[in-house]
């Protein structure tokens, strides 16, 4: 399978999870759809293909990491322990809700959120770990403001973070052509986590902490 | 909210741009990392495997990655989990059926100890410090070994069902006789339950796809209604078609059951459950443990029928079923389902299934771990 064609299923696949997921934040109730009677014979006409049609009918070769997987991956990439009291709760919560097997066009929103609330107290151990956050997070940095070490003027300390994040968490599974964009993407989110928050240390830890989730819960991460 | 919003869209985003590249050999020691064991590779490990597949080994760095112990504590535990159970869901705990069938595939690549005897071995896996000793009627030693974080790969050890379970060494059959099986596969019902698992879990062929009412239908047995529905043409054209092959086998079964959490055995005396009921006086009534494959003739001859095609007992009949081309056929394509992550469809991946069995079986060695790094570095190599 070319490349051009499993980046089409992740973007159709990502399309689709963003979609699920903001139905998971709004609630939303689905219309019920309303069947006319027809009196007379219709002209048949092929309906055009929805995006799980297309999805089905596409090639894949590379899969998802089932629960059993991601729980000892992302115990691999932040060092916190799969045993760790704190993990192993928010693992047994969400164990279910992860994927059963390798299938790639079987994974949903729903585990998107539950590996996402995995790999947040993964990360909440790991920055809150002296010695296990030096992985991505340089020790002169821990108790600076989220000022000092994410305004504008202190590139440095934001890119070594990202960096480091997309080096450890992601490794050979981002591409060298891809990076420059990946890396952007945890940029932004820097500085959209930044907003209305208080200008102290524990802003600055939370905010790591937010982009190491976002970087722990993605397909780089996950797929095999 | 705001927050977890963002950071669940960033993490979609990027993910979005996730695409395996080119065939940078550091990038395909990844993947084939993450598909034998589940788990990123180490620095070290990475290097070692880049170097082989440098010097054109894709099976060297395989024969590397599956040093990892989660080759055996995840991806064979959980693959095999789901062969354990009638619903073949692999969230259930782990047991005798799962420890044997891992134990087996570890040991596969020492002489005499080929992955054959899964269906007719007197064998029986253990785990070294489960905290629990073994018993033959409770899954206690197997649940607390996978609790406490057993290590597979060093602390399964190789025993006889023999010599842990009450049955005589003759009437065991690897899997078949080990207690998960017989809880859920001969517990109630009529014992037909466990071919038909045995069937689909290694030849990969479910009862409905051997279908053959071409067959004289001499072996159905009596319960087994002639008329159902008031019409004798559905016996005809739809239940002989799976009764006249799996009847006939049934036999090997006779004497097991299970009873108080554990697999009984009664040599010479059929269990009750089996000559019950009586629908139709003429027909076959078990009084023995013989058996024959009548599916040895007509389409389903193709399955590769190798030994005798008849016999007494599990033992015998997991033989024949172990021996079978459709068995090494069933391995080929499981594992490669399981490390190249799609069903073999296209030609060139049918022919792929054929080499790989005929290799496996070569020399009756049945070596699965080969399988899993022969499987495994063709796909990587060629994705």
């Amino acid at each position: 399978m070319n490349k051009n064609n499993m980046k089409h299923i992740y973007k159709l696949a990502s399309i689709a999870l963003l979609t699920g997921v903001v139905g998971l934040f709004t609630q939303c109730v689905p219309e019920t759809t309303k069947i006319e009677a027809i009196d007379t014979p219709a002209k048949v006409v092929q309906p055009p293909k929805t995006e799980g049609e297309m999805l089905q009918a596409l090639e894949v070769s590379s899969g998802v990491k089932s629960y059993e997987e991601t729980l000892l991956t992302l115990s691999a990439l932040t060092g916190v322990p799969d045993t760790n009291g704190n993990v192993r709760t928010v693992y047994n919560d969400v164990k279910v809700s992860l994927p059963t097997d390798s299938e790639m066009k079987s994974y949903l929103s729903g585990h998107q959120v539950a590996l996402a609330k995995l790999a947040a107290e993964y990360c909440n151990e790991m920055i809150n770990d002296q010695t296990l956050r030096q992985r991505v997070w340089v020790a002169a940095n821990y108790n600076l403001t989220k000022d000092a070490a994410f305004v504008t003027g202190n590139p440095a300390i934001r890119e070594a973070l990202v960096n480091n994040m997309i080096n450890v968490f992601w490794g050979p599974s981002a591409s060298e052509e891809d990076r420059p964009d990946l890396k952007q993407e945890l940029l932004d989110l820097i500085d959209d986590l930044q907003m209305g928050e208080v200008n102290n240390a524990t802003s600055t830890s939370n905010i790591v902490k937010g982009v190491c989730t976002a970087a722990l819960s993605s397909m780089h991460v996950v797929a095999k | 909210m705001k927050n977890i919003s963002r950071i669940l869209t960033v993490s979609l985003a990027i993910s979005a741009l996730h695409a395996h590249a080119g065939p940078r050999e550091r990038e395909k020691a990844y993947i084939l990392h993450n598909r034998l064991t589940g788990v990123p590779a180490t620095s070290a490990v990475l290097d070692t495997m880049e170097a082989a597949i440098v010097n054109g080994s894709y099976e060297a760095a395989a024969e590397i990655a599956i040093q990892n112990k989660n080759f055996y504590n995840v991806t064979l535990k959980n693959w095999v989990k789901s062969w354990s159970n009638r619903d073949q869901n692999p969230r259930v705990e782990f047991n005798d059926f799962v420890a044997t069938v891992v134990g087996m595939i570890r040991d596969s690549s020492t002489a005499g100890m080929p992955f054959d005897q899964v269906l007719y071995g007197d064998i029986l896996y253990k785990v070294n410090g489960a905290g629990t000793a073994y018993a033959a009627n409770n899954n206690d030693h197997y649940r607390n070994a996978e609790n406490a974080g057993a290590n597979l790969m060093t602390d399964l050890v190789r025993e006889t069902q023999s010599a842990n379970n009450s049955l005589p060494a003759a009437a065991t059959a690897g899997v078949m006789t080990t207690r998960t099986a017989g809880e859920n596969y001969y517990q109630a019902g009529t014992n037909r339950r466990m071919n038909r698992f045995m069937f689909i879990n290694f030849l990969c062929k479910d009862y409905e796809e051997l279908h053959d009412i071409t067959l004289p239908d001499g072996h159905v047995e009596r319960d087994v209604e002639r008329n159902p529905g008031g019409d004798s043409r559905t016996y005809l054209t739809k239940c002989v078609g799976c009764h006249s092959g799996q009847d006939a086998i049934r036999g090997a079964h006779a004497y097991y059951d299970f009873n108080n959490g554990a697999v009984t055995y009664t040599p010479g005396q059929v269990v009750g459950k089996i000559t019950r009921v009586n629908s139709f006086s003429d027909g076959k009534r078990t009084t023995n443990d013989s058996w024959v494959n009548m599916w040895a003739q007509g389409k389903n001859s193709s399955l590769g029928w190798r030994t005798v095609t008849s016999g007494n007992g599990a033992k015998s009949l997991g033989r024949m079923l172990a021996r079978s081309r459709a068995f090494s056929v069933c391995m080929a394509k499981r594992v490669f389902k399981q490390v190249c992550i799609k069903e073999a469809k296209s030609v060139a991946d049918k022919a792929t299934i054929e080499s790989l069995a005929t290799s496996f079986e070569a020399g009756q060695q049945y070596n699965m771990k080969k399988l899993f790094v022969k499987t495994s570095a063709g796909c990587v190599a060629n994705e």
